[in-house]
């Protein structure tokens, strides 16, 4: 389960390096190279064909150039992760208690997330796992170049900000009637931000 | 021979001290009535969506937190595990034989999915035996004890603060499933049925664990 897990937050990572995607291929790296932090809300709807209505989470994003991330979910169970100068750190909610996890899928975690910044730093053209493509003026869809990867993901739309250098939402198709749908709001990009937030619960 | 036999019952005293629990067996009833005592009422009716937070604890000291989604339509029972970040690990209908719709591993097993579909029949739905006793225990509960042809009993024990217990013992009267529930929530005077706050759920036969179910929200549909 864990490696699995790790699988698909590897992918959430993937998606949310489309922050720095814009309108034309060109231009990313460009603007890459402009952005130094970004901290946004977020709403996740989870949609299960067996659910009557959508599971709702809501979070906090926040990235800072060259490699630091905190994604924390804060409702309706507390999840946190950390990166800071490539190290990397998990915790979950555990009764009262956000409980770091230990273990092999989260040093292959680590392993990927070094590798993310890379995306978040404008370095796009390496990527192991998904074929990218452009649809419009502000949606690019990744799908899995493995079939294995495939089963568990189906695809993924980013769908771009008219602000330069952020997104709308992420949507995340597992299968059908399946998909997690990410939408950011109250984005601030290019602060200057503390380094706790990217070391401490 | 002797040093073989020191050999072995080292081994089960270190297998009984990784347990979870000590070993339960099924308690004498102090008193028993004719008059049926209402067990039915600590399980909903209706159709129903629950959504809980899982903290899951293995005997061998492993722990985790998933999220789950049980959605009961009469006899047909929905599941989905996911992880927080809203991954879906293993997605089953249950309508009288398993269905499952989505599974990773390790959760691609037919045990798995068995398990998770006696715990949540035990959890929302009434045993089916006709053979039931009616009675109190030693510490003054109420109790409908449910006896199975094949020897199982499932005892519903109600206590004075609204909070109840399913506990479910194989042929050898040893407890293979135990379910205690917290009081539902205070406040609520309309008499309608709300579902406990907290169910925390133990499991020793096949496997040994603890689950411990947070009530995230809940909807009847």
């Amino acid at each position: 389960m864990k490696g699995r897990v790790s699988t698909y937050t590897v992918l959430l990572f993937f998606a949310f390096a489309g922050i720095c995607q814009a309108a034309t291929w060109e231009t990313i790296s460009q603007q890459a190279n402009q952005l130094t932090s970004v901290k946004a809300e977020f709403v996740q709807e989870k949609h299960l064909k067996i659910l009557v209505r959508p599971l709702i989470s809501k979070g906090i994003f926040i990235f800072q150039s060259p490699g630091s991330l905190r994604w924390e979910y804060t409702s309706p169970v507390r999840s946190l992760m950390l990166m800071h100068n490539g190290r990397s750190k998990k915790y979950t909610q555990r009764g009262e208690d956000l409980v770091e996890e230990q273990g092999m899928s989260f040093e292959s975690m680590q392993i990927v997330l070094q590798e993310i910044t890379h995306w978040l730093n404008g370095r796009f053209t390496d990527n192991p796992v998904f074929d990218a493509r452009l649809e419009g003026d502000r949606r690019i869809v990744f799908t899995p170049k493995d079939e294995a990867i495939s089963k568990l993901i189906n695809k993924i739309e980013l769908n771009l900000s008219d602000q330069p250098s952020l997104m709308d939402s992420v949507i995340i198709h597992e299968g059908p009637g399946s998909f997690t749908k990410l939408t950011f709001n109250n984005a601030v990009i290019n602060q200057q931000l503390e380094a706790s937030l990217f070391t401490e619960k | 021979m002797t040093k073989l036999s020191c050999i072995l019952a080292g081994l089960l005293m270190f297998i009984a001290s990784c347990s979870l629990h000590p070993a339960v067996t099924i308690p004498d009833l102090v008193s028993t009535f004719d008059e049926p005592v209402h067990c039915e009422s600590i399980y909903p009716q209706g159709k129903w969506q629950f959504v809980h937070s899982l903290t899951f604890s293995m005997a061998d000291g492993k722990k985790g937190t998933v999220l789950g989604v049980s959605v009961l339509d009469g006899p047909i029972i929905k599941s989905a595990l996911m992880t927080v970040e809203g991954f879906v690990l293993f997605e089953a209908t249950f309508d009288g034989q398993i269905e499952v719709n989505r599974a990773v591993p390790p959760f691609d097993n037919e045990q798995f999915a068995r398990g998770l579909m006696r715990d949540l029949q035990l959890i929302f739905f009434r045993p089916q035996s006709n053979k039931v006793q009616y009675g109190r225990l030693d510490n003054g509960s109420s109790i409908c004890r449910y006896q199975e042809p094949s020897g199982q009993i499932t005892d519903i024990v109600l206590f004075a603060d609204q909070g109840w217990e399913i506990n479910q013992y194989g042929a050898d009267q040893r407890r293979t499933r135990a379910i205690k529930a917290s009081p539902q929530m205070a406040g609520d005077r309309s008499g309608d049925w709300l579902p406990p706050r907290r169910l925390e759920l133990y499991a020793n036969d096949t496997a040994e664990y603890t689950i411990m179910m947070d009530l995230v929200s809940s909807e009847k549909n």
